[in-house]
């Protein structure tokens, strides 16, 4: 074995504790697993509102100005905007995309019920899932709509009723009951909730009109498609300025990382995410200097001896920062197991989906690397107090 | 001269509050030569052990090891010349977690010389010139009190230092294990060729000195 001394050292302070280390290590393996819990959720929330990004038939999205995020009712821009678009090199079609959060009453006690109405011409579908595609028939009905049968919260209730019995009668929330719109529920889709939003809803351009009265040149998203072969950071300069500053033109992926973005940094979803994690390296870092501790004080007068050695304050870093480490590899192991139960049951319980993949599992043990950094800058002080003077007589 | 101290004189404190605890100490060592520093206690061995042993800066004299002045080393150079010092403690301070053999290997790992090839010959050597051959592999925890003494002293020696300091190595020995350590230290002090000096109270153990220096109240003076 020609390991330096202080990782020998090292392991072997570490063996000599034994099962007594037991105690430490579960703490920073909850440390971890807390940890892994708000970035898995954190990483999934923000994953769930990008489920209507992915499914969004376009290569470069146009939006109003002031648009901050599709998870809330997006701000209108006017449509003769598309067909200037449609003018542009390059670009197949510019379809409108219209969105309205509203509330509907729930069909068995009436209580609200918050979905998310997206519309567009039944000719020109602007979502990626067959399953519509299908249905176009039934979305051209008077008041039909279709219903994502992964909806949440109350939704469940309608889907049931739904799958039982066909067609559904919902009624939207207004201040006069009797003069509430009504929609039926012709089919479904899946497309899963996220967390701003229980539930969602397709229709037609025209059934949108009808229920909210919002004319239709009053646009949320335009969908831009490009020919085949046509540069995206091209067709969008092109777009931008030809539009001039009455959109924002972004590819998808700009779109899609700007939601991301939004929520990570715009929202108190990041702040308090990082918080947690802050939390879970601060108590990991406490119990790896609780051990860190123990063994520097059962030491103080075997590592001053090393010091009249000529052992010299390089050594005594190399080895607590090693002790930290391994202890820091040692609970991050049974970690990544419990994360994987807990990830399980936390989807199905939420309809989320978690995921460990490599760049999340990399991250958190970064964090754990940091909870060791700590907690070694805090034992360094300890680590002084062994002085060769104290064993002289 | 391998070991010189030249009017050393060391004050804790300042101000009022300050005491002179060396006035001008000063003696000459010759390699293979074993001293006994006796004196009362407060007298000032230790204070004088640890200046010699560069663990203690001081203003006042000369001490030089080997050629070496103490006086203006780096800590980095007090750190080399502590590598050819071999310490012996009260308490044999060692690791429990490593085996007697290991811990007397803990001793070379830090000098220049170390290597996996020689460091084991020579740490099991020095185990069976302590007495302690086949020992090597237990723990110390598993040892009686003088023999995890000369483990200590093993440690000490393994480096074939230019110098050993033990301050009260015997104190907390019976007589048996204390006559057993010292002899380990003036037979390897004899065959090594090295300076030896032990502050102690320990009367039994003054016969295998050379030399028998006594302290008073900061002042050395030689003893028959
Ligand atoms: N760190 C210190 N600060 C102040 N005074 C000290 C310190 N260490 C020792 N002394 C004093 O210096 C004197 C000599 O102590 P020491 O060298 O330990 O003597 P000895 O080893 O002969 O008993 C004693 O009076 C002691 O109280
Ligand atoms: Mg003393």
């Amino acid at each position: 074995m020609n390991l330096p001394f202080s990782t020998r050292l090292a392991l072997r302070q570490i063996r000599y504790k034994g099962w007594g280390l037991i105690g430490a290590c579960a703490g920073i393996a909850v440390a971890v697993v807390l940890i892994f819990a708000q970035l898995g959720f954190q990483g999934a929330l923000v994953n769930s509102v990008l489920n209507l990004c992915r499914a969004l038939k376009a290569d470069i999205v146009l939006t109003g100005p002031q648009f901050e995020t599709i998870a809330y009712s997006p701000p209108w821009f006017a449509r003769d905007i598309l067909y200037a678009a449609r003018e542009v090199e390059g670009v197949r079609d510019a379809l409108p995309a219209y969105i309205y959060i509203a509330q509907t009453r729930d069909v068995s006690d009436s209580r609200p019920l918050v979905a998310r109405f997206i519309a567009f011409d039944p000719a020109y579908p602007i979502l990626n899932i067959p399953e519509i595609e299908r249905q176009t028939p039934e979305l051209r009905l008077p008041d039909a709509v279709l219903m994502d049968s992964r909806s949440r919260q109350g939704f469940e209730q309608l889907l049931a009723l739904y799958q039982r019995d066909g067609m559904q009668r919902v009624y939207l929330q207004t201040p006069n009951a009797d003069l509430a719109p009504a929609f039926d529920v012709r089919g479904t889709f899946a497309l899963g909730p996220d967390f701003t939003l229980p539930g969602t809803f397709v229709t037609s351009d025209l059934n949108y009109y009808r229920f909210f009265g919002v004319p239709l040149d009053r646009v949320a998203l335009g969908l831009v498609t490009l020919a085949p072969g046509v540069d995206k950071a091209g067709a969008v300069a092109a777009l931008q300025a030809r539009l001039g500053e009455a959109v924002q033109v972004r590819t998808l992926e700009a779109f899609m990382q700007a939601e991301r973005d939004y929520f990570t940094h715009s929202t108190p979803i990041g702040i308090i995410f990082m918080f947690g994690v802050g939390v879970g390296v601060l108590i990991g870092a406490v119990f790896v200097l609780q051990v860190l501790h123990g063994i520097i004080e059962a030491n103080l007068s075997e590592y001053a001896v090393l010091r009249a050695m000529g052992y010299g304050d390089n050594f005594f870093l190399a080895l607590v920062v090693q002790v930290a480490t391994v202890l820091a590899v040692m609970a991050f192991l049974p970690s990544v197991l419990l994360t994987m139960l807990l990830y399980q049951w936390a989807s199905t319980a939420t309809g989320l989906t978690l995921a460990l993949n490599p760049g999340l599992i990399l991250t958190v043990f970064l964090a754990t690397l940091i909870m060791s950094i700590i907690a070694v800058v805090l034992a360094l002080r300890k680590l002084r107090r062994s002085n060769p003077l104290d064993l002289f007589t | 001269m391998p070991v010189i101290v030249d009017n050393l004189t060391y004050t804790y404190g300042k101000g009022t509050l300050s005491r002179q605890v060396l006035k001008g100490v000063s003696f000459q060592a010759n390699d293979g030569e074993v001293l006994i520093i006796t004196g009362p206690s407060g007298s000032g061995k230790t204070t004088m052990l640890t200046i010699i042993g560069a663990l203690r800066p001081f203003a006042q004299g000369r001490v030089e090891i080997h050629g070496v002045d103490l006086k203006g080393l780096d800590t980095r150079g007090l750190l080399d010349i502590r590598k050819r010092i071999g310490f012996v403690f009260q308490k044999h301070n060692l690791l429990k977690s490593l085996t007697v053999y290991e811990n007397v290997e803990a001793s070379l790992h830090g000098l220049p010389e170390s290597s996996e090839e020689t460091n084991r010959p020579r740490a099991h050597a020095m185990l069976r010139a302590v007495g302690l051959e086949g020992r090597g592999h237990g723990y110390p925890d598993a040892m009686s009190g003088g023999e995890q003494q000369r483990v200590a002293v093993a440690r000490a020696l393994v480096r074939l230092p230019d110098l050993i300091i033990a301050d009260e190595p015997t104190a907390s020995l019976d007589a048996a294990s204390g006559r057993l350590v010292m002899a380990a230290m003036r037979d390897l002090a004899t065959k090594l060729g090295c300076v030896v000096m032990i502050a102690t109270h320990d009367e039994r153990v003054f016969d295998i000195a050379d030399r028998r220096l006594h302290m008073n109240d900061g002042r050395l003076e030689q003893v028959g």
